[in-house]
């Protein structure tokens, strides 16, 4: 059997890259960060928008015809009236 | 550096987009105008190039597809009731309406997205007029 000598203190060993080690995380170009952060900022301000039309669109639905008669049948104005009067 | 007028040219982009979405997202009606502000949202943008651009109407079109498709759910459907399908009526309410509901949101997300690149190549060549169409 053949004993191999261990090395002298003054060898450096290179120790290999393991590679079953997992792939190293992948670095975005400035590039793509830019337009990343670009991207971010429009989805940003689409997203207020919807936000604002969501509370436009309630306000619309309180307008809504339907509504108006459907509040109408549900209340008199006078009974109200009275009400106000009472308190 | 952005353009003294993009600003105003970013913010009119996003909210045709958002009021185009603002109903919930129907394919085959808000693509195209999706698309076209999309493309107007990136030209805002002064400071990148044609290539950054695209890239930029790509991944926003992506994003909002991403984003809103559940909400084409109800446009889908109606696309599925309304075709034609094989067999007696009873088989296409029974049968084939169920199973392409199902399918058809997995089948049309991917499709679209995939026909974006060029449609938006298209939507540029008809901007510097480079196509010949008779009206």
């Amino acid at each position: 059997m053949i004993e191999f000598a261990p090395p002298p203190s003054d060898v450096k060993i290179i120790e290999l890259p393991n590679r079953t080690a997992p792939a190293t995380t992948r670095i975005a170009r400035p590039e793509t960060l830019r337009l990343r952060s670009r991207l971010n900022d429009v989805m940003a301000r689409l997203h207020a928008k919807l936000d604002d039309l969501g509370e436009d669109q309630a306000v619309a639905d309180q307008l809504d015809p339907k509504a108006t008669r459907m509040a109408c049948a549900a209340f008199k104005l006078e009974d109200l009236e009275d009400s106000d009067d009472a308190a | 550096m952005m353009p003294p007028d993009a600003e105003d040219r970013l913010d009119a982009a996003i909210a045709r987009v958002a009021s185009t979405l603002s109903d919930g997202f129907d394919p085959a009606n808000d693509v195209a105008i999706l698309i076209r502000e999309a493309v107007e949202i990136a030209e805002a943008f002064g400071d990148l190039d044609g290539t950054e651009k695209k890239a930029l109407a790509l991944a926003f079109l992506g994003r909002v597809i991403d984003e809103c498709f559940d909400s084409a759910t109800p446009a889908i459907e109606k696309m599925v009731e309304d075709l034609d399908l094989p067999g007696p009526e009873v088989l296409e309410r029974v049968v084939w309406d169920p199973l392409l509901k199902s399918i058809a949101p997995k089948l049309l997300r991917p499709a679209l997205k995939a026909s974006l690149p060029q449609l938006i190549d298209l939507v540029i060549d008809a901007s510097h007029s480079m196509l010949e169409v008779n009206r």
